[in-house]
């Protein structure tokens, strides 16, 4: 199976500034994989995020070098709304993602500028609300919805295109627990039911090691670790350098470990500790 | 079910088509920048307020206008009264004063022209709130796009109208947090202590604005904004009987109103 998204050798400097946001940055994600991108706060994950669909290097004046194939488009070469129906983007703050007077005019704006005909619109759209769970509040204004239902509103804005890959950046970080938990479940269930390709950007290291196939680590520009859960969360003194805190599922099973335990694989979810543990006791 | 049939509202007004109250609220405009005699100014400004009543529009969104209108509107007033160069004198009261343009007496045109004046920003201030709160925005949008009005010119229009409320929002909590820092915003102050506040809540505002606006730039591309195909609206609208009479009416009173105006009437 060839690749959904190669990324080889990319380095990105914003204008104004001397030193590189991302650098030498290569790797391949195949389809229906679950990417998480985890790294401390200005690792470059953002700028990461801005990569895969266009908007940079076509919305910020940077330099740009390597080599990008997105779902067989070039983000140098191609314009943003023709990545944009093979990438969707969903970006922290839902407030300044929407921009319509109703939640129905928002889910349809991208259908609309698609040129799709009416018909498709209206049942695309009914299926994204469908999805994110906010059927009913069609002519609710987008702004007078809570946070977490921004975010979900934010996110079926970008699935009622019907992209492959959905790009999210830190969708969770402004929410309360129940509001992202109720985020996350969608964006699970975008890629076990939709069989969409996700790359998230995220601090819920629970969440990570609950559904995400994938992990990688950026830290100060550069792409450091990208493995399984299981294999990025044992490495648990690289982390800490890049101040990552693995789960405390990971820290307990890391400090066992170092008693003598054997514990392998290392468990990252509470299910595979309980697991790891009967195996333990009864030899 | 979704409701996106324009035909379930109330008023007679916002069931007609966008490109109607476009149409007809513009022949108004014209109308009222062709006559300059206030008696057919008054009478333009009798039928807005009829469609205003027939809109069911609150009356106290014209009080809000006015009461920010009032001082413009006597300072006009006043511009006019004494220094329009009028031939029909009414009130002498001093000699002519040249060097500020002043002739020394009050005229009849002085008068009729500044209450003409006024009476026309009057009408026109209530005409464009009347098309922007019987239309929802989507509306007012595909109205402007099916009078061949380009889609990006239309988007910005209506989106700036939408993020109104937004921005407003954004100065209530610039404003709360700047309080609890000890900032007052107490309206009997001084001036330059207003002034002063003012600049500290407009400078995060703006800037905040523009950090906004990337970020909306980015969720539009992401949404394909600008695709080089023909754009399709969500919402249609047609006309009805209601809208090709109006729009039929509209025509005939704006034909009537040049054919007066080259006749000579409406002036003095």
């Amino acid at each position: 199976m060839s690749a959904l998204v190669e990324f080889n050798n990319v380095t990105y400097t914003y204008a104004r500034s001397t030193k590189p946001a991302i650098e030498d940055i290569s790797f391949s994600i195949e389809p229906g994989e679950f990417v998480a991108l985890i790294g401390p706060s200005g690792a470059g994950k953002s700028t990461l995020c801005y990569c895969f669909n266009g908007s940079i290097p076509q919305l910020f004046n940077g330099s740009m070098s390597g080599n990008l194939n997105i779902a067989g488009c070039d983000p140098f070469e191609d314009d943003i709304p023709v990545l944009a129906q093979h990438v969707g983007l969903v970006v922290q703050n839902a407030r300044t993602q929407l921009f319509n007077v109703t939640v129905i005019q928002e889910v349809g704006f991208g259908c609309e500028n698609l040129g799709l005909p009416r018909p498709v619109i209206l049942e695309r759209v009914k299926q994204a609300l469908d999805f994110v769970g906010l059927s009913g509040l069609e002519e609710r204004e987008p702004t007078a919805l809570s946070g977490g239902q921004q975010q979900r509103l934010a996110i079926a804005c970008v699935l009622a295109m019907d992209p492959e890959i959905l790009v999210l950046d830190e969708p969770t970080s402004e929410l309360d627990p129940i509001g992202a938990e109720q985020v996350m479940d969608v964006i699970a269930r975008m890629n076990q039911e939709l069989g969409k390709t996700i790359l998230l950007v995220t601090h819920d290291m629970e969440f990570v090691t609950k559904y995400a196939s994938r992990v990688m680590l950026l830290n100060d520009r550069r792409l450091i670790m990208d493995g399984t859960p299981q294999e990025i969360f044992s490495k648990v003194e690289l982390l800490a350098q890049s101040r990552i805190r693995p789960p405390q599922v990971c820290e307990v099973a890391e400090g066992l470990r170092q008693l003598g335990y054997r514990l392998d694989p290392l468990p990252v979810t509470l299910d595979d500790m309980v697991q790891s543990l009967k195996v333990l006791r009864h030899g | 079910m979704m409701n996106i049939d324009m035909r379930t509202r109330k008023s007679p007004m916002q069931k007609l088509d966008g490109r109607t109250k476009l149409i007809a609220l513009s022949v108004i405009f014209v109308l009222v920048l062709l006559f300059s005699h206030p008696a057919y100014i008054l009478a333009l400004l009798g039928v807005v307020m009829v469609i205003w009543w027939s809109a069911k529009l609150p009356l106290q969104t014209i009080k809000d206008l006015f009461k920010y209108f009032l001082v413009i509107a006597v300072i006009i007033l006043v511009v006019q009264i004494f220094f329009y160069p009028g031939q029909t004198e009414l009130i002498r009261l001093s000699n002519p004063v040249p060097a500020i343009g002043f002739s020394g007496f009050i005229t009849l045109e002085g008068i009729l022209f500044g209450v003409a004046m006024v009476l026309r920003l009057v009408v026109i201030m209530i005409v464009a709130p009347l098309m922007v709160l019987t239309t929802p925005l989507p509306e007012l949008m595909l109205a402007l796009v099916k009078l061949k009005i380009p889609y990006r010119f239309a988007f910005i229009m209506t989106t700036a109208l939408s993020l109104l409320p937004s921005i407003q929002s954004h100065a209530a909590i610039i404003q709360q947090a700047q309080l609890c820092r000890g900032i007052t915003y107490d309206t009997a102050g001084k001036f330059f202590t207003k002034l002063r506040a003012s600049v500290a809540l407009l400078v995060p505002l703006i800037l905040g604005s523009f950090r906004d606006s990337q970020t909306l730039e980015i969720a539009m591309s992401s949404r394909a904004f600008g695709a080089p195909v023909k754009r399709t609206f969500l919402l249609d609208s047609q006309f009805s009987k209601i809208d090709y009479l109006i729009l039929a009416v509209t025509i005939a009173i704006l034909v009537t109103g040049i054919v007066l105006r080259i006749l000579g009437f409406g002036v003095y």
